[in-house]
């Protein structure tokens, strides 16, 4: 379970309500808990104290510092009990703004792709990059055809790329968030022209440079499972011709 | 740090564009021994950017809007034929971005328009190759590089508010090539085809020689203007038939040879042997004779006289050429018959301005007399004659006698049958 850092700092004096919370008055004595031998009862059955204030002029610092590390666990803590491991699966689907060899703004066509993330800020052991940072593993495919009947071209772009990416998670449950996103792979791209019956195939591979921006959310199904989905802007580089991608995804996170 | 990243990213995009080599060695589409485009690599000696594909034969251009339009406010008010150019041009457009991948040092389009467009350039390259060396016309004459608008919005909005679609064009007003894009065609685009490419750059040599570069040709705004438009009829007919006769004349540079009908892998069968220049029995016949002496320019090109009139006067030269065996001797002969300022040899050009105030003067006899005049080996030259008077229906007796460009030899052939005097 994720807590927000207001959360945190109240989650220690609610649990230190609960310890100092007298017990139930309305219990008569048949009805009292049975006392566990205590060694310490002599001190149990005390009067609470405020421990008398050090003359130790480094007693404060001490004392914020201890509160400092408990609320650290604390964090951790909610690290620990999340019960998602920060890995997603994603269906991509929009327009893909092929750069035009034909010299128009572009050439806009169907883009289709599978995407992976895994939140490695998870394995960082620090809550505010927990979840603001993670890495897609994907793959995108846009083709194209033109031509006569008696001459004519297909052409498929396969686009693999790795892109680490920053979130700026907002809300209560840091379910949404804006992010920017670079990373790099190669396109493959081939073409198989027809002249009549004969058929000449062309492939080749170029870099690929990916970057963009986007909206991304993950609204809990269940207690391990999330829905996850992204609106993005991406633009790849291939080689030396820029494609643009507008569109969105959807799938599960655990 | 920084400095070494960014020289590194900068590197990086660098090697992402393919090398280019001097010569260009690319894959393009041509005609094969048995009538079908196979690809096969090509050397392009002129082109200086293979993204763009620019270089000193032609630039493409895609994504541009034109519109003729004789409402437009702008353009009736054009003052300048740059001016009313500018009109026209209603979106500049952008170059093209050819899509390559390099395979053993040789360039390959990865997409069809990409085939086309580099399928294109290699037609101009090898048209300018051939005015070059066949027409004897210096390098510079051909200015720089001819802008080639590739599936442009071309709109001739007084005829037909649509753009023009399966068409490839010669467009004087802008000095500019148009690819337009294919519809109902669905054979080999008309950029692939090596015949047509080389008829529309014909075009630009005879607007460069002829009319001087001009983007609206006196002969034809001011000759086309009046009633009954003999010389503007006849100087559209010329630049359409020279066109067919160098565009065949350039499939004769190629590794399959001599084509005579190279619209057929374009266009269907009708038209293919429509401007088919071997064909030996075109004749002008009554009908044209009348039409291209009395009517208007707008009459005489809405019946696509021009094209028929053309083709008669390509198919003459077809045969006094492969009859002779002189055939490049001929090709160069009138091309320089375009403009000549040799006195008593005049050119077409030439011969426009005498004609300037009185467009009968321009007709079939002296448009004859020009090309014969050019030619000096007399075989040649006797063949030329004979093909000209025998179809184009010029009385043999206008050229042929003392002081005139006819050998005596030259009567006429009888291919046709003669039209009486009209």
């Amino acid at each position: 379970m994720r807590t927000s850092p207001l959360y945190a700092r109240l989650l220690p004096l609610l649990l230190g309500a609960l310890v100092l919370s007298t017990p139930a008055l309305a219990q008569d004595e048949d009805d009292a808990p049975l006392a566990y031998p205590d060694d310490d009862e002599e001190v149990e059955d005390a009067p609470r104290k405020l421990p008398p204030r050090s003359s130790d002029p480094t007693a404060d610092h001490d004392r914020m510092a201890d509160e400092r590390a408990q609320e650290d666990d604390f964090e951790r803590m909610a690290g620990d009990d999340d019960p998602n491991k920060g890995f997603a699966g994603e269906l991509i689907m929009g327009a893909m703004l092929l750069e035009s060899s034909q010299g128009r703004f572009a050439d806009p066509t169907f883009g289709l792709g599978l995407r992976f993330t895994w939140e490695y800020g998870r394995i960082l052991n620090n809550e505010p990059l927990r979840e603001t940072l993670w890495l897609d593993v994907r793959w995108m495919m846009a083709g194209s055809s033109a031509g006569t009947t008696l001459i004519n071209g297909s052409s498929r772009n396969h686009y693999f790329s790795l892109a680490p990416a920053y979130e700026f998670v907002f809300g209560a449950e840091k379910t949404y968030g804006v992010f920017g996103q670079v990373g790099g792979g190669f396109a493959y791209q081939s073409t198989s022209l027809a002249i009549g019956e004969e058929l000449t195939p062309v492939k080749g591979i170029k870099p690929l440079l990916q970057y963009g921006v986007g909206f991304r959310g993950r609204p809990r199904l269940s207690e391990r499972m999330s829905l996850s989905f992204r609106l993005e802007l991406m633009r790849f580089r291939r080689g030396y011709m820029d494609d643009t991608f507008v569109g969105g995804s959807i799938g599960t996170a655990f | 740090m920084h400095r070494t990243v960014i020289a590194a990213a900068l590197l990086f995009l660098a090697a992402c564009e393919p090398v280019p080599q001097d010569p260009v060695r690319v894959r393009a589409l041509v005609l094969s021994g048995n009538g079908s485009y196979i690809t096969q690599e090509v050397t392009l000696n002129t082109l200086t950017d293979i993204i763009r594909m620019e270089g000193d034969v032609a630039k493409l251009i895609g994504g541009a809007r034109i519109v003729l339009d004789s409402t437009d406010p702008e353009q009736q008010a054009a003052s300048t034929e740059e001016g009313f150019a500018n009109a026209l041009v209603q979106a500049e457009g952008r170059p093209v971005t050819a899509n390559w991948i390099t395979q053993d040092n040789v360039l390959w389009p990865a997409d069809f328009h990409t085939w086309n467009l580099v399928t294109a350039y290699y037609n101009f390259e090898k048209s300018r190759e051939y005015f070059n060396t066949v027409g004897n016309i210096p390098l510079a004459d051909f200015g720089g590089p001819a802008t080639v608008y590739y599936f442009p919005d071309f709109i001739l909005k007084d005829a037909n508010p649509e753009p023009i679609k399966d068409n490839a064009l010669w467009f004087a007003p802008t000095q500019s090539f148009m690819l337009a894009p294919f519809d109902a065609l669905q054979r080999a685009p008309l950029a692939i085809n090596s015949g047509i490419m080389s008829h529309e750059y014909a075009h630009m040599v005879f607007n460069r020689k002829v009319y001087g570069s001009r983007r609206l040709p006196p002969p034809i705004l001011e000759w086309g203007a009046v009633g009954a438009s003999p010389g503007a009829n006849l100087i559209k007919a010329l630049d359409e038939g020279l066109a067919d006769y160098h565009g065949y004349g350039v499939t004769c540079k190629s590794a399959t040879g001599c084509d005579s009908r190279f619209f057929r892998t374009s266009f269907d069968d009708n038209l293919s042997n429509d401007r088919d220049l071997a064909k030996t029995d075109r004749c002008v016949d009554a009908f044209m004779r009348d039409q291209l002496n009395n009517a208007a320019l707008g009459t005489f090109s809405a019946q696509g006289l021009e094209y028929k009139l053309g083709s008669i006067l390509a198919s003459a030269l077809y045969q006094a050429g492969e009859s002779t065996g002189q055939r490049e001797v001929l090709m160069r002969a009138i091309i320089s018959a375009y403009s000549d300022e040799t006195a008593n040899n005049p050119g077409l050009k030439q011969l426009v301005t005498l004609s300037q105030n009185n467009q009968q003067n321009f007709n079939l006899t002296s448009v004859a007399a020009v090309f014969i005049k050019h030619v000096t080996d007399v075989p040649l030259k006797t063949a030329l004659c004979n093909e000209l008077i025998d179809h184009l229906q010029i009385p043999a007796a206008s050229l042929v006698g003392p002081g005139l460009p006819c050998p005596a030899a030259a009567q006429g052939g009888n291919t046709c049958t003669k039209l009486p005097p009209p």
